[in-house]
């Protein structure tokens, strides 16, 4: 399996690579031409034309991406959206009774939909569903395609939030439920955290259907991850040793992984009052490594006429005398990774929780992923911003606080949703401890410290 | 009707056939001309613009004339034959672009129309591409601004104008969409200041953080292998670096993929699979002809990119290897 691992430490520098292609210099296309593209429209030689742009543009790829997870692009709607459907349409608007109107609507809609069933029953059938539906072994994924008819199977469900406002939506969203229940999905609380969410667990579990001879996924991946308690341990030291390898562990983690370890062992006793003590050990040699890390971070994320290059900068500029191009380009990329070093590293964030299978890691900018697996899938979940985030503290498995630079702070109470704080200073923030959705501290840079009881609203500043 | 008058790709008999033969409602009481203005301007902009000259009606049976410019923005002199228009037309959502039309002109019943069969879709996908709150109010504006009729010149401009039936109605929709999402998300990375007063002094802290890192040599392979990667990526196929983007930056399905590329499921695992190996071969290959790097070493450069990622970005993508 060796090579599967090399693949493994390929993954994150492709990522990095690919992520940074700034287009091939002609204009984006607009969205017409993309949903042409989309739609397979074009001939050979266009198609190549904007296989060209977009294998170098990252923005028009995100553009398709999120076309993409839109979804719902399979042949039956492709069919429902020829001509014929007209007949069900806006004729029968016109008549008298409305009560007629809105039954005729709904089921001409649901011929189009390919499962003309009653509306009244289908969403008593599909309340039923939701409520009794579970999250689904992974089992029920090994037939993702060849799930029955009721499926909109390939676009990705979107598990809907019941009781939508009129009948027709009810239709089209009660086939998503049932769709992504078949795809054996959690259904509220998926939906909750937005269909990334989905996308991201059913992306994994759907890969390890196509890679079927790879029988048991979660163990496959293990070479990296032991499942459950055991994970805790072998993730926690190496976590803590990627960390400090940069000697830039967050104060915030370093402790709680700890605890991890022993909780993995004993029976979760309380992780909670245990940080602030662990912390105060690590606190200070590491806080000023972490202080300079954000410090170093910042100073890049400023005009370049204001960033300091250190001693990366001086000796690329001494080495460049006799270097060849190809060395040259190195030293460049050596300088350009020292100071992506601190973000990359502060990217590994992780934020454990009381669960030893439940946490977070900073996935990248604007975005964080969550196991509840210990480490074997993930969910992406988005932040409103992009700044970089420093510190988290998980004081239960979906209280999550979360702050960063310039003033960032972030809660979620659902553990899925995130909503950003107003902070008690626009200043950069290295750390934050929590003991329940209300109760937080949030540490300045600059050494100030502000708590709040109410959940952000308002801050006092402590000493 | 007279004869098309010159200059125009399509004729009014034809919008007329066309619109008959997708059955618009009467309801609708969308005009042949006002129908043959949109397909004429499709038209145009993808075979280029009118010519001065010769009439072109696509429905007529014109000798074959000039030599079709497939290439959009071409502003030549040779005229599109007729047959290239044809064609073109063919390939059109013909019913969707009569709904446009129709909904532009700001038809009450074509408006119930999309309502009911392209609202909740609307919404649906919003959410799909943005989550739940902000997908709803992506969705929200696009309605709004579909809805609404802005006067510019004294004419009536609909957002359905831009609609040119090249995709589907509800694709056009999720590129809308899509794109105002990713605009929003890019203009929020770009809007974030650095407070002077807050950003205390950075200088010497850098070198501190620069030496405090424990090995040098860590630095100097993944810096090599990133060198090397790059250019290994730099010589892959445009549409196996798509696959490779999709997959390992957007993350998306396999699926997904498929859809994007036109290709079946196993087909993109297949070649993603084929790409990987492709690169770690270009990859290794360099680092130990180029860079002169030992088995050990080489080793070495990975373990040290997998402390980098500690989390799994691979999926299982095919039986072992």
């Amino acid at each position: 399996m060796a090579a599967r691992e090399d693949d493994k430490a390929m993954a994150g520098l492709l990522r990095r690579s690919l992520a940074q292609d700034a287009g091939s210099g002609e204009d984006c296309p607009e969205s017409e031409i993309l949903a042409a593209y989309f739609d397979h429209a074009f001939d050979a030689q266009e198609t190549a034309r904007y296989d060209l742009h977009f294998s170098r543009c990252a923005v028009c790829r995100e553009q398709l991406a999120a076309m993409a997870r839109a979804g719902g692009n399979d042949a039956a709607e492709r069919k429902a959206a020829g001509t014929w459907d007209w007949l069900a349409g806006p004729r029968w608007l016109v008549p008298a009774a409305a009560a007629l109107v809105a039954l005729l609507v709904i089921s001409g809609i649901a011929l189009r939909m390919r499962k003309p069933v009653a509306p009244a029953n289908e969403i008593a059938m599909s309340r039923t569903d939701a409520v009794a539906s579970p999250s689904s072994e992974p089992s029920a994924n090994s037939t993702p395609q060849a799930a029955p008819p009721a499926t909109r199977e390939t676009r990705l469900g979107q598990p809907a939030a019941p009781s939508p406002s009129d009948a027709a939506s009810a239709a089209i969203e009660l086939r998503e439920s049932q769709a992504s229940r078949v795809r054996g999905k959690t259904p509220a609380a998926g939906a909750k955290a937005g269909v990334s969410h989905a996308n991201a667990a059913s992306r994994r579990d759907q890969l390890s259907v196509v890679g079927a001879a790879d029988a048991n996924p979660p163990v496959g991946q293990a070479a990296a991850m032991q499942p459950a308690p055991v994970m805790a341990q072998q993730n926690g030291p190496r976590i803590v040793r990627g960390a400090m390898r940069a000697g830039k562990a967050n104060p915030a983690d370093a402790a709680p992984v700890n605890s991890a370890d022993q909780t993995a062992t004993s029976a979760a006793p309380a992780p909670i009052p245990a940080k602030p003590a662990d912390k105060q050990v690590d606190a200070q040699s590491v806080e000023s490594d972490l202080d300079a890390a954000v410090e170093a971070e910042e100073a890049k994320e400023a005009s370049a006429a204001k960033t300091k290059l250190p001693a990366t900068g001086s000796s690329y500029a001494v080495g460049t005398m006799n270097l060849t191009a190809s060395e040259a380009m190195e030293a460049a990329t050596l300088a350009k990774m020292q100071q992506a070093q601190i973000s990359s590293n502060l990217m590994n964030l992780q934020i454990p929780t009381p669960d030893p299978k439940i946490f977070w890691m900073i996935a990248g900018p604007g975005a964080i992923e969550r196991s509840e697996n210990g480490g074997v899938g993930w969910k992406t979940q988005y932040l409103d911003t992009r700044a970089l985030i420093v510190a988290g503290a998980a004081p239960t498995a979906k209280i999550c606080w979360l702050a960063g630079a310039n003033g960032t702070i972030l809660r979620t109470t659902n553990g899925a949703h995130w909503k950003t704080i107003r902070p008690p200073a626009e200043t950069d923030f290295v750390r934050v401890e929590a003991t329940d959705a209300l109760n937080a501290t949030v540490m300045a840079m600059d050494g100030r410290k502000f708590s709040t009881a109410d959940g952000g609203k308002t801050w006092g500043s402590v000493q | 009707m007279p004869s098309s008058p010159a200059g125009k790709f399509v004729s009014i008999d034809v919008a007329r056939g066309l619109l008959q033969k997708v059955s618009a409602p009467a309801e609708w009481n969308l005009k042949a001309e006002r129908f043959r203005e949109a397909l004429e301007r499709s038209v145009a902009h993808r075979l280029g613009r009118a010519p001065s000259g010769a009439a072109t009606k696509a429905s007529s049976n014109l000798p074959g004339g000039a030599p079709s410019n497939a290439h959009s923005n071409t502003s030549s002199h040779t005229s599109p034959d007729a047959r290239a228009i044809q064609a073109y037309l063919d390939s059109l959502h013909v019913a969707d672009l009569a709904l446009a039309c129709a909904c532009s002109e700001g038809n009450a019943a074509a408006w119930d129309f999309f309502m009911a069969r392209f609202r909740p879709e609307l919404y649906r996908a919003g959410r799909a591409i943005a989550g739940e709150a902000a997908g709803r109010e992506l969705a929200d504006s696009l309605y709004a601004e579909l809805y609404g009729l802005r006067e510019a010149a004294g004419q009536r401009k609909s957002l359905f104008d831009y609609f040119l039936g090249r995709s589907k109605l509800t694709t056009w929709l999720h590129a809308i969409l899509a794109q105002r999402h990713v605009d929003g998300i890019r203009r929020a990375r770009r809007t974030e200041p650095l407070e002077e007063g807050e950003a205390g002094e950075p200088s010497s802290n850098n070198s501190a953080v620069a030496a405090s890192s424990p090995d040098p040599e860590r630095n100097r392979f993944l810096a090599i292998l990133q060198v090397v990667l790059t250019a290994a990526l730099d010589a892959l196929a445009p549409r196996d670096r798509l696959r490779l983007a999709y997959y390992y930056v957007e993350g998306l399905t396999l699926a997904e993929i498929g859809r994007l590329l036109g290709e079946h499921e196993a087909t993109v695992s297949r070649k993603l699979e084929r790409t990987r190996r492709e690169i770690r071969k270009h990859v290794e290959g360099a680092l130990r002809q180029e860079k002169k790097l030992s088995a050990a070493q080489l080793q070495l450069c990975y373990e040290y990119a997998r402390e980098e990622w500690p989390f799994d970005l691979t999926r299982a993508l095919s039986p072992g290897e």
